[in-house]
């Protein structure tokens, strides 16, 4: 029962305000029972020996004018509460005079005392309950100098009247007490819980690449900017090292580009100098292998960049529609040699913010892949939806599948399917490249085989 | 053309200065971009040709300094950056077109010959080649009266090749102005689009032809 009253998923301020409410709830409730306890043993006292006084005040009375002054005196006495009550026995008990107000009269008086009354002056003091009254009644009985007995009896109403006074003032006092106790609960929302969710925002935005948002700790406790402080030192240094990767990525584009170029250059002179068919050929051939090793190094910067969260994005508003639209219509006539046939379904049209050129570039890759594995006569099927603010893109194909075993694997770098022939030239980064520009967009991409055969290829890439 | 090349490189530097004088251009060359601008004050020239990467400034903002001064010389950024935002840049600095190293010297002359007539040549509404006419506006081309029905693509690729005339045009440059793809997709699409075209226009006496030059690229030639 208790596991219900404190579910897991309970914010904080929740459970700080419920303990806070039980523990001024439980104090208050101690406090009353020992205030309510000692209270009434002081005021047990407090009757006994009022009742005494009043008794031996009666008894000098008694002897100096007898029951008339006796009666005089108790009459004219202010009873502000209750009325006190009195009555003279004989030493047997028999009742020479009472005055009992009607509400004292149900009390069951006792004929004698406990205590044998011996001598003039002896007393005793008796308590006495009711069926019918909550009220105790405290009676007392001294022996007058004739042997007659003298009782008076009072009721602790007074007592419990202000008894029940403290006990509201008590009340209210904790009540006010509780509410202070709320402070805490303030200040833990303000200092503590505030902090924690903008670290929460700050951290959300931080997944969001090229974005450099740190922990900020205005107003948090000491514990949480010292938290604050390591990990945005910790960022600090990722970032640093992004920058510094970003940097020598472009150094080496550009050591390595330059030579290529160089290269390029004369290779191309001779290519369209020379006479001779067999050197043309061989340039031809060297020309078409430089512009493949440039690819080459475009792609394992990309990835490299990609890696490590440095890829730059160039994001802009895109259509996706118009984006898969346009690649397979580029794929199509290259589809159709190879005896496939390749289209996109037709799905809600979607809109994203990302970089074209590199998504461009990653289905363009899977499309390739699709070609080159799918047999004559096959279906290569494109397809996208939406997937909350994101999208996903599937390349389904009816080739020859992935092995089970490599599902995983071929994601890596240059690694290729046992199902690549050696006749499909590459280097096994295709793949790669695709899932480390899903990354680089805080998505991701995957594959699988599918029913019936084939495999299906997906990207997602999130809203951004 | 007279044009103006800043390259700090000094092979490269001699390899275009060696080309463009072989095609019958007339080229000068500076190392750093201060010297280019102080060439530029006393002189002017058709194409501007910059590296991005020079010793002294950046060749992004040498351009924008020009276009402040008011200079309107078209530009082509010649530069080992390929990334797409570099591009953006260069474009938004002010340049007219943008050509990443390692390149085919075809396609350099070919950008050029493009931003120099862009400045100067009115467009063509239509051209006859043999008996067959390309009308350029409606985008159509008919052998007779009879018409020959081109997706939006493959006339894009016809144009942009026969706006190349005699020159050879990689795959990667048709892939840029046809695609609008800056990347090499592998699988052979630009040579199945460029047969499929063939093939359409393979018609008795048509006065084209679209040539493949193996590692260097496509070519249109028209048939006197």
């Amino acid at each position: 029962m208790f596991s219900k009253l404190w579910p897991e998923k309970l914010p904080s301020p929740w459970r700080l305000a419920l303990l806070m409410v039980l523990v001024v709830f439980v104090s208050i409730l101690l406090i009353l029972i020992f205030v309510r306890i000692a209270v009434t043993q002081d005021m047990r006292v407090t009757h006994r020996g009022r009742i005494s006084d009043n008794l031996m005040e009666y008894a000098v009375l008694y002897t100096q004018s007898d029951l008339a002054g006796v009666k005089k005196v108790f009459q004219a006495t202010p009873h502000p509460i209750s009325r006190n009550a009195m009555r003279l026995t004989t030493s047997y008990g028999q009742v020479i005079y009472e005055d009992i107000p009607g509400y004292m009269k149900s009390y069951d008086w006792p004929k004698q005392t406990v205590k044998s009354l011996l001598e003039k002056g002896d007393m005793d003091l008796m308590e006495i309950m009711s069926s019918d009254q909550s009220q105790r009644l405290y009676l007392g009985a001294i022996r007058l100098w004739d042997g007659n007995t003298l009782w008076l009896g009072r009721t602790d109403s007074q007592a419990r009247n202000q008894l029940d006074n403290i006990e509201r003032h008590l009340w209210f006092a904790g009540l006010t007490a509780a509410l202070i106790a709320f402070l805490p609960v303030m200040w833990y929302m303000n200092d503590v819980l505030r902090p924690i969710h903008s670290f929460i925002r700050s951290a959300e935005r931080m997944r969001l690449p090229g974005n450099n948002t740190r922990l900020r700790t205005t107003g948090a406790i000491p514990e949480l900017r010292a938290l604050a402080s390591v990990v945005n030192a910790g960022l600090d240094q990722i970032q640093a090292l992004t920058r510094e990767l970003q940097t020598t990525n472009d150094f080496l584009a550009h050591e390595l580009r330059t030579p290529l170029a160089r290269i390029r250059g004369n290779l191309e002179h001779f290519h369209d100098q020379t006479d001779n068919e067999q050197a043309r050929e061989a340039a031809a051939r060297s020309l078409e292998e430089i512009d493949r090793a440039t690819q080459l190094v475009q792609t394992l910067l990309t990835i490299r960049a990609g890696d490590h969260a440095a890829l730059r994005l160039h994001r802009q508003v895109t259509s996706l529609d118009d984006l898969l639209e346009n690649l397979v219509e580029l794929f199509i006539p290259a589809a159709e040699d190879r005896r496939l046939s390749l289209k996109l379904e037709p799905g809600l049209s979607l809109t994203l913010n990302v970089d074209r050129e590199l998504l461009t570039q990653a289905v363009s890759n899977l499309l390739d892949n699709a070609l080159a594995y799918t047999r004559a006569g096959g279906q290569v099927v494109v397809r996208s939806h939406g997937e909350g603010t994101g999208a996903v893109i599937t390349v389904d194909d009816t080739g020859v599948g992935l092995h089970p075993a490599e599902v995983e694997s071929i994601w890596e770098r240059y690694t290729r399917g046992s199902a690549a022939r050696p006749k499909i030239s590459g280097m096994g980064l295709g793949l790669s490249l695709v899932r480390s520009i899903a990354m680089a967009h805080g998505g991701n991409a995957g594959g699988q085989n599918r029913e019936g055969g084939g495999a299906t290829f997906w990207i997602y890439i999130p809203g951004a | 053309m007279n044009l103006l090349l800043v390259e700090d490189d000094p092979e490269l530097g001699r390899q275009v200065g060696g080309w463009m004088n072989d095609a019958g251009h007339q080229l000068w060359w500076e190392k750093t971009a201060t010297t280019a601008q102080e060439w530029l004050k006393k002189n002017s020239c058709d194409v501007l040709v910059l590296d991005v990467g020079l010793p002294d400034t950046n060749g992004f903002t040498l351009v924008e300094k020009m276009r402040r001064e008011g200079v309107n010389t078209p530009v082509l950024f010649l530069t080992a950056r390929a990334d797409v935002s570099d591009r953006v840049r260069g474009l938004a600095a002010g340049g007219d077109d943008y050509l990443t190293k390692p390149f085919a010297f075809e396609e350099l002359l070919a950008r050029l010959e493009a931003l120099h007539r862009r400045v100067n040549n009115p467009v063509p509404t239509h051209r006859n080649l043999g008996n067959c006419r390309l009308d350029l506006v409606k985008r159509r081309v008919s052998f007779g009266n009879e018409s020959v029905e081109l997706q939006p693509r493959e006339w894009c690729l016809l144009e942009v090749l026969m706006n190349h005339e005699g020159r050879v045009l990689p795959k990667k440059f048709l892939l840029e102005q046809v695609w609008d793809i800056h990347f090499d997709p592998g699988t052979n699409v630009v040579d199945a689009m460029v047969c499929r075209l063939r093939r359409k226009l393979e018609v008795p006496g048509c006065g084209m032809q679209i040539e493949t030059i193996r590692g260097k690229g496509y070519v249109f030639k028209t048939l006197a």
